[in-house]
C-alpha cells in the first residue's frame, strides 16, 4: 500500500515538475520577445534622434536589467569577425534565431534612413513571433503543470 | 594609433605591416577593390606583400577582395554606419588616433542632396603623425613678436595639418597665455575622442570638431573668446568669408590650403581678393621635396619673402 502510494505520489511529482519546466520555458520564450522588441524600439529611438552608436545602444539595454537577451547580446558585443558570429539556440528554434542573427548583423550597417526601415521589418516579424510566444504561454502556460500533475497520475496508476 | 589600424584592417595586412613596417613612416594606405593595397611609407608608394612592400606587383601582393572595404568602413564607425552618416556624405570618416578614411563609392543622390555613400570601392587611410616641435621653426614670425593671421600653402600629404596641430600647441603653450580656438572640421587636428583630445594641441586651447568652419566661426568666437583661431583646409567662399569676419573681429587666424605655392593660391576663387586686403600676414609654403614637411619659403602679407630658415 505505501509503496503504491510512494509510486503515485513520485510520478505525480515527476509530471508536475515537467509541467513546469514547459510552463517556464514558455514563459521565458515570451520574455525573450518582449525583450526584443524592448531593445528594437530602443534602437529606434536612439537612431532616430541620438545618434548612438549600436554598442553604446546594447550597454544601455543591458544595464536596464538581466533578459533572456543578454546572452545573445554578449554574444554579439564579444564577436570580433562577424562573418562568423554564433548565437546559441536557447529556447528558440532555428529559424528565429537565424532572425536574430539577421538582425544583430544588420545592426549598423547603413544610414540610419535604410537602418530603421530594415528595423521596421524586423520589428513586423518578431511582433508575430511575440504574439505567438504569448498566446501559447496565455494558453499553455497555468494548463501544462496541471496537465503535468494529471499525467503523472495517470502514468503512476497504470504503472501500478 | 597602431590599435585603431588593427581594429579596422584585416588580421592578415595587420600581420604583414607589424612584420615589415615601421608606423612612424606609413602616411597612407590605400585599398582599391580587386586591385593590390598599396601604401605610402616614408613618402613614397610601394605594394603591401605578406612579405612587406615592394615597388612592383607580384603574386604575393595583398589583393583586395569584394566587400572588403565595405567591411572596414563599417568596422571604422564602430558598426554604427548610421551615426556617422553625415561624414560619409562628405567623403571621409575619421576613427580614434585621429586616422581619416577617404571614401570611394556609389553616391546616392535624394532631393538634390547627398543621402549616402554605398558599394565602397576606394579606401585611403591617412595615417597622423604628431611630429612636436616641426614648427618651432616658423612659430617666431607667426607668434613673436606679435601674433599674424598665418596661411599654411602645401600640396596634399606635404604635412600642413602636422605644422598646424604643432603651430596650435605651442602658441597654447607659451607665454604670455593666448585662448586657442581649434576648429577641427574633420577630427584630424586634435582627434577628439569622448570629449578627449588624443593629440596635443596645447595647454589653453578649446576644440570644436565635426561642425563646418562657418558655425564655428560665428558661435564659437562669442562663445569662447579666443585670441587665436586655428583651422584646416581651408575651401570655398564660405571658408574665406567666415575668415574675413573673424580677423575684422580682432581675431588672429592660422589656417592652411591646398595648393603648391603663393602663385597657386592667388589663381584660387576668392583668394585673390583675401591678399588683396592683406588679411594673411605670412604665408609658409610646404612642400614634400624633401620628405613631408619641408619648409620651401615663408612670405609676408605683400609676398616678400622672409628669411627665416
Amino acid at each position: 500500500m505505501i509503496t503504491t502510494f510512494l509510486i503515485i505520489t513520485i510520478s505525480m511529482a515527476l509530471g508536475a515538475m515537467a509541467g513546469l519546466y514547459f510552463s517556464k520555458r514558455l514563459t521565458k520564450r515570451a520574455n525573450y520577445f518582449d525583450s526584443l522588441m524592448e531593445l528594437l524600439n530602443l534602437f529606434m529611438s536612439e537612431m532616430k534622434f541620438k545618434k548612438t552608436t549600436t554598442k553604446q545602444v546594447l550597454a544601455e539595454f543591458q544595464d536596464r536589467g538581466k533578459t533572456p537577451l543578454n546572452i545573445n547580446i554578449n554574444e554579439y558585443i564579444d564577436c570580433n569577425d562577424f562573418s562568423s558570429l554564433k548565437l546559441s539556440k536557447g529556447i528558440l528554434t532555428d529559424s528565429e534565431r537565424n532572425e536574430v542573427k539577421k538582425f544583430f548583423l544588420s545592426l549598423g550597417t547603413s544610414d540610419s534612413h535604410t537602418q530603421i526601415f530594415e528595423l521596421e521589418n524586423f520589428r513586423e516579424r518578431f511582433s508575430q513571433m511575440q504574439n505567438q510566444a504569448q498566446e501559447k504561454r496565455k494558453k499553455y502556460g497555468s494548463m501544462s503543470i496541471k496537465l503535468g500533475f494529471l499525467a503523472g497520475l495517470a502514468v503512476g496508476i497504470i504503472f501500478i | 594609433m597602431q590599435t585603431s589600424l588593427e581594429k579596422i584592417l584585416p588580421s592578415k595586412v595587420v600581420l604583414a605591416m607589424k612584420k615589415c613596417l615601421n608606423f612612424e613612416k606609413l602616411y597612407e594606405i590605400r585599398l582599391r577593390t580587386n586591385k593590390p593595397i598599396m601604401v605610402n611609407y616614408g613618402g613614397k608608394y610601394f605594394v603591401l606583400s605578406t612579405f612587406g612592400i615592394k615597388e612592383t606587383i607580384d603574386d604575393d601582393a595583398f589583393i583586395v577582395g569584394e566587400g572588403v572595404i565595405n567591411d572596414i568602413v563599417v568596422k571604422a564607425s564602430d558598426y554604427s554606419l548610421y551615426a556617422v552618416n553625415e561624414q560619409i556624405c562628405a567623403g571621409y570618416l575619421t576613427i580614434r588616433g585621429g586616422i581619416r578614411l577617404g571614401l570611394g563609392g556609389e553616391i546616392v543622390w535624394d532631393g538634390g542632396k547627398v543621402k549616402t555613400v554605398k558599394n565602397f570601392s576606394s579606401l585611403n587611410i591617412r595615417v597622423p603623425h604628431e611630429i612636436k616641435n616641426c614648427a618651432k621653426r616658423v612659430f617666431n614670425v607667426s607668434v613673436e613678436p606679435q601674433i599674424k593671421n598665418t596661411l599654411i600653402i602645401s600640396p596634399p600629404g606635404a604635412g600642413k595639418t602636422t605644422l598646424l596641430r604643432d603651430l596650435a600647441r605651442l602658441a597654447a603653450s607659451n607665454a604670455p597665455i593666448k585662448n586657442i580656438l581649434l576648429i577641427d572640421e574633420r577630427n584630424e587636428l586634435a582627434a577628439v575622442a569622448n570629449g578627449v583630445a588624443q593629440l596635443d594641441v596645447g595647454t589653453s586651447t578649446d576644440i570644436i570638431s565635426n561642425c563646418s568652419k562657418e558655425y564655428a566661426f560665428e558661435s564659437a568666437i562669442r562663445a569662447l573668446r579666443p585670441d587665436i583661431i586655428i583651422c584646416d583646409e581651408l575651401f570655398g567662399q564660405s571658408d574665406l568669408v567666415a575668415i574675413e569676419e573673424a580677423t575684422l573681429s580682432g581675431v588672429k587666424v592660422f589656417a592652411s590650403v591646398h595648393a603648391s605655392n603663393h602663385h597657386d593660391i592667388l589663381a584660387k576663387k576668392g583668394f585673390e581678393n583675401i591678399a588683396k586686403k592683406r588679411l594673411f600676414e605670412r604665408y609658409i609654403i610646404l612642400s614634400s621635396k624633401h620628405g613631408p614637411g619641408t619648409y620651401d619659403a615663408v612670405y609676408d602679407e605683400n609676398f616678400n619673402k622672409i628669411h627665416v630658415f
